[in-house]
């Protein structure tokens, strides 16, 4: 039994890697066995389909990203750990541009109950890092904080994923990125001195 | 062209195969090579076309001519576009394939001059919100987080079951978040 577990344990590490480079259209349950070194009837018996492994490696990407956040909000007052939390955000989505797509992306659509339902790990994760967030933003937005707290997450991540998906580019005509990092820290800092006024 | 849009439309750039096009408009496999290369370039041409229509549709917000209101009308159009065509905004902006910029030669093209006269117009209009900042980083927040609404809207992230931020009703929180976002966007400092 602890074999499986940890079988399970390395299948899903292989995954991520796999995911990381190949991206999710690229994973299939045949190189995933190779890679963890058993039969591809062996892998069935421990996931029902790729959907299943891939599940998995959003469960991790998810854990991975909210850790990055939380970490990052705890640093300084409020609006220092606000900046802190989107260069977090924008970091991990260039870090892993493919877990990004899979953790955010259209293609499993509906983020399944059992990633982010407050009762699973990446869950009450992101419960925690919320109820931080409140804690320090309360005072300015109270009875809307959960509206704070989504146009939030909707800047941030429009921003990671034009980011990712190289949007941001000097030909842009109402846009024009010369140079893309100042261009991050700015809007970053633009957003966060409007929610701090 | 128009067939391949509608293909991605309603089942998405994987669903386009060059013989499904082939018999859509009626013609032979291999006459559509003599048109077309290959799939990708099917595909860059409807991502042309794709720009195309959702420019068209923020160009129209952006004539309202109170400048609140075009902002907010031009975000809600941004989402609308998406959360009508989710497979082709998907092929727009979470695809791996060329930018636009790359597809029309910008600004040398039609298409490119046009943007940039809209992007001209677009500065003067919100001449008294932008002064004292860049206008690079006024707009490109605004579309930072209506794409990223629209993205979030799409990927079926906003949704009761959500475990901090429950959506009980989508299209009242698009509207909601919208109108608050282009509130603290143009308030002055």
């Amino acid at each position: 039994m602890r074999n499986d577990a940890d079988l399970r344990t390395r299948t899903i590490q292989a995954a991520y890697e796999l995911v990381a480079t190949l991206g999710a259209e690229g994973l299939t349950m045949r190189t995933l066995a190779r890679e963890v070194g058993v039969s591809t009837t062996a892998l069935y018996q421990h996931f029902a389909s790729k959907l299943d492994v891939l599940h998995e490696v959003r469960t991790l990407g998810s854990k991975d990203i909210i850790e990055r956040l939380e970490q990052a909000f705890a640093s300084g007052d409020a609006c220092e750990g606000m900046l802190a939390a989107n260069r977090a955000y924008i970091s991990f989505a260039r870090d892993n541009p493919r877990i990004f797509t899979l953790v955010f992306g259209t293609m499993l659509h509906h983020w399944d109950e059992k990633v982010v339902g407050s009762h699973h790990p990446a869950g009450q994760r992101l419960v925690r890092f919320a109820a931080e967030m409140e804690a320090k933003f309360g005072h300015l937005y109270g009875p809307d904080f959960l509206g704070f707290f989504a146009r939030w997450w909707c800047f941030i991540h429009g921003l990671a994923s034009l980011v990712v998906g190289a949007h941001l580019r000097p030909g842009h005509p109402i846009v024009p990125v010369h140079d893309l990092e100042a261009f991050i820290e700015g809007v970053s800092q633009a957003y966060v001195r409007q929610v701090c006024r | 062209m128009r067939a391949a849009y509608e293909l991605v439309t309603s089942s998405g750039a994987e669903g386009v195969t060059m013989r499904g096009l082939a018999d859509r408009v009626g013609m032979s496999t291999t006459a559509l090579y003599q048109h077309f290369e290959s799939k990708l370039d099917v595909l860059a041409e409807v991502r042309i076309l794709g720009y195309e229509a959702l420019n068209e549709s923020l160009d129209e917000a952006f004539t309202v001519s109170d400048p609140r209101r075009a902002m907010l009308d031009a975000c809600l159009r941004y989402v609308r576009f998406a959360r009508d065509n989710p497979f082709l905004y998907d092929l727009l902006f979470e695809s791996d394939v060329q930018r636009y910029d790359e597809l029309t030669g910008e600004p040398e093209s039609e298409v490119g001059r046009h943007r940039f006269e809209m992007g001209q117009k677009l500065a003067q209009k919100f001449a008294a919100f932008i002064e004292g900042r860049d206008p690079t980083i006024f707009f490109g927040q605004w579309w930072c987080f209506c794409h990223g609404l629209a993205s979030l809207t799409i990927a079926g992230q906003l949704r009761s079951t959500h475990a901090v931020m429950p959506v009980h009703d989508v299209d009242a929180f698009i509207k909601d978040a919208s109108r608050a976002f282009v509130d603290g966007l143009l308030a002055r400092a």
